[in-house]
């Protein structure tokens, strides 16, 4: 079969790069990634002929020009300020910044990058690089040109109060980047960790952002990961999270979609051993001719798990979302709790979502439900608002924070419930003035 | 303050009010009663400003100025507030946050400073004292979940945050038990003041116990077609609407 001709630019810039990639010494690594390449050299990038990928298409792509990918890893970079009290670490177009990181030691966590411990942690690494697999194509891609990524490894029953940190920074230089990072969140027994993932970039520049993280929660371990996805308007980004949870263990993700020309945020979740718990939360704000996806594959294979999603979204202009969330219910995993929901407004009539809600369910007794709706806002409650006097746009502002505020309320007190608030606010009052100019 | 002149309205195409005359003085309390089509609650969507109701002859003025020209939220800066029939729902707005938005949206249109939390906090208690609202009410989504009188309650209580100089009260009595419309009928009558007209719609003399009229007007086919003072509502509800709308046909 054909491939497409980012595709193609992918492959020819993995022979002019395999030897210096780093770690290429390194008999298993360079193993990985070549049976990674192979494999991704035999579909290329997924087109909408693939069911998967019907509603977001790559083809943006295409329009890259791959052949070099210089960053600009030195330049100085506008860092947010901390998200909260916990150590960051910082990579700028991809590579790690000692500079602008803050280390710090916690009792029972190890925090560092991955080109860290690819020979000192081969043991831990090595298994847990490899169970991302190869058999999504943007994962085999991603292992192809495994860069560097972080590694968060927490001690049994270890709680670590402060969330770590990882900013993703793109600098935004003249010729397009592509960076691919591999991250693992490893969490031991009975601990519990918080990590909170941001994504920047800069205005217009083309970026392809390609991650893919390896999350494992250990029996009785909860482990928090938040995604704020505000990468520049040029960008393509992927972002697969694949997390496997033993019994009594809690993954808890929440993402906040905002920048990007075309992002998807994927997790993929297995319900593994018993009472094991899954929230997958979103938020997505779409302008412009963004394409916005969140994917969804939670697998209960054990029985009494339970998972729960909600996905909010407010789409104007041209904007587009997509929801695809996927529960599968195996067989013999009786008292399953799964529940997905999907919540759009449109605030154009240009605006559009696509969302497609599947059940697949074969055990017995069960309890699955999944609901989408699409829609304006309520006439009737603007009207009572602005009765009290509220003006229009002030009006519309609150009934759309309140609808947001729904999915928002699920991280209430976390030290990224105000940017999250912040950013819906602003993001309004940018949407209101871009439809009165 | 209020004056309405020769109202035609329609709703989808359809004339619903023909010519309505009314004029109200600072202070006084009107009842506008009839039966169910007569074209009461268009009256009060039109007055507040409501999308879809189209005013095709006629004018209101308020204080002296055009009304129509107005948006809701100017109308409500202006000192005009409605009283829902149906109250709405808005989740994920809490009672508290509403109040507090919409009284500082009104300070802001006339030029004055915002209340800070702890005055309106103060300010919001005397109110509610009367009108047997708790805390826990406050906290909770406006109208979402709300029993009946509930929501009417709460109606009476955005009124008396808000001190509005003509209130109009939309079937404000409609779905109350006998206690419930005590409360309002008492709180609506303790804001009665010398600077607040009212405008009570009703299809029933039962608030009107409460809060008595100065002038009672019958509204039939869009039209007014009697007035008089507080023993006409008696006389309605003896008599019922039916010479009254056949005088309007």
């Amino acid at each position: 079969m054909s491939i497409t001709s980012a595709s193609r630019a992918m492959l020819d810039r993995y022979e002019a790069v395999r030897e210096t990639l780093p770690g290429q010494r390194i008999e298993w690594l360079a193993d990985l990634r070549e049976a990674a390449v192979q494999s991704f050299g035999k579909t290329g990038l997924p087109t909408p002929k693939v069911e998967e990928w019907k509603y977001t298409n790559l083809r943006a792509l295409d329009g890259f020009d791959f052949s070099e990918t210089p960053g600009n890893a030195d330049a100085a970079v506008d860092l947010p300020d901390a998200v909260g009290a916990g150590p960051r670490l910082v990579f700028v177009d991809g590579v790690f910044r000692d500079d602008l990181s803050q280390l710090r030691d916690f009792d029972g966590v190890r925090f560092t990058p991955l080109a860290d411990r690819l020979e000192s942690g081969a043991d831990l690494i090595q298994p847990r690089l490899g169970d991302l697999g190869n058999d999504q194509p943007l994962l085999a891609l991603n292992g192809a040109f495994l860069e560097d990524g972080y590694v968060v490894e927490v001690a049994e029953k270890a709680e670590i109060a402060a969330p770590l940190e990882v900013v993703f920074a793109d600098t935004g230089g003249d010729a397009p980047t592509v960076r691919q990072p591999r991250n693992m969140i490893i969490a031991g027994a009975g601990s519990r960790v918080q990590v909170i993932e941001t994504h920047l970039g800069a205005a217009p520049s083309q970026q392809f952002f390609n991650g893919a993280t390896m999350v494992t929660v250990a029996e009785g371990a909860t482990v928090e990961h938040r995604r704020v996805q505000r990468q520049g308007a040029g960008s393509v980004h992927v972002n697969t999270v694949r997390a496997r949870i033993d019994s009594g263990g809690i993954y808890d993700s929440f993402v906040l979609q905002q920048g990007a020309a075309v992002a998807r945020d994927e997790v993929q979740v297995g319900l593994t051993a018993g009472e094991s718990v899954a929230r997958l939360n979103g938020v997505y704000l779409g302008d412009g001719s963004q394409v916005l996806d969140n994917t969804t594959v939670v697998r209960h294979a054990t029985k009494n798990s339970i998972s729960e999603q909600l996905y909010k979204g407010a789409l104007t202009g041209s904007a587009r979302a997509v929801f695809q969330g996927n529960i599968r219910v195996e067989a013999g995993a009786d008292g399953t709790d799964g529940r997905m929901t999907n919540k759009t407004l449109l605030l154009s009539d240009k605006a559009e979502i696509d969302t497609k809600p599947q059940l697949e369910i074969f055990a017995d007794d069960v309890k699955c439900s999944h609901g989408a709706t699409a829609g304006e806002l309520d006439d009737d409650a603007l009207f009572y608002l602005r009765a009290r006097g509220i003006p229009e746009a002030q009006a519309r502002g609150m009934l759309v924070e309140a609808f947001l505020g729904e999915v928002i309320d699920g991280v209430e007190e976390e030290p990224i419930e105000p940017l999250l608030r912040d950013a819906v606010g602003n993001w309004l009052a940018h949407a209101q003035e871009t439809d009165e100019g | 303050m209020l004056e309405i002149k020769n109202l035609h309205a329609s709703v989808d195409g359809k004339t619903i009010l023909k010519g309505l005359d009314l004029a109200m003085g600072p202070g006084e309390v009107h009842a506008i009663m009839g039966p169910n089509g007569s074209g009461k609650s268009t009256l009060s969507y039109v007055i507040a400003g409501r999308d879809g109701y189209e005013v095709t002859e006629g004018s209101i003025l308020f204080n002296g100025r055009d009304l129509m020209e107005m948006e809701p939220d100017e109308r409500a800066g202006e000192g005009l507030f409605l009283a829902f029939q149906y109250p709405v729902e808005i989740p994920g707005v809490s009672t508290m946050n509403f109040l507090k938005t919409s009284l500082n949206a009104i300070r802001a249109y006339r030029g004055e400073d915002e209340l800070d939390a702890m005055d309106f906090l103060k300010f919001v208690r005397e109110q509610t004292a009367t009108l047997n609202i708790t805390d826990e009410l406050l906290k909770r989504a406006v109208n979402v979940g709300f029993s009946g009188g509930e929501k009417k309650r709460n109606e009476v209580l955005q009124m008396a945050v808000l001190r509005p100089s003509l209130a109009v009260l939309d079937e404000t009595d409609s779905g109350l038990d006998v206690d419930a419309l005590k409360i309002v009928g008492e709180g609506v009558t303790s804001l009665r003041s010398p600077e607040r007209s009212m405008l009570v719609i009703t299809h029933y003399q039962r608030l009107l116990d409460y809060v008595v009229p100065d002038r009672v007007h019958v509204l039939a086919d869009g039209k007014i077609v009697a007035s008089g003072d507080a023993g006409l509502a008696r006389e309605l509800e003896e008599k019922g609407y039916a010479e009254f709308s056949k005088a309007a046909a």
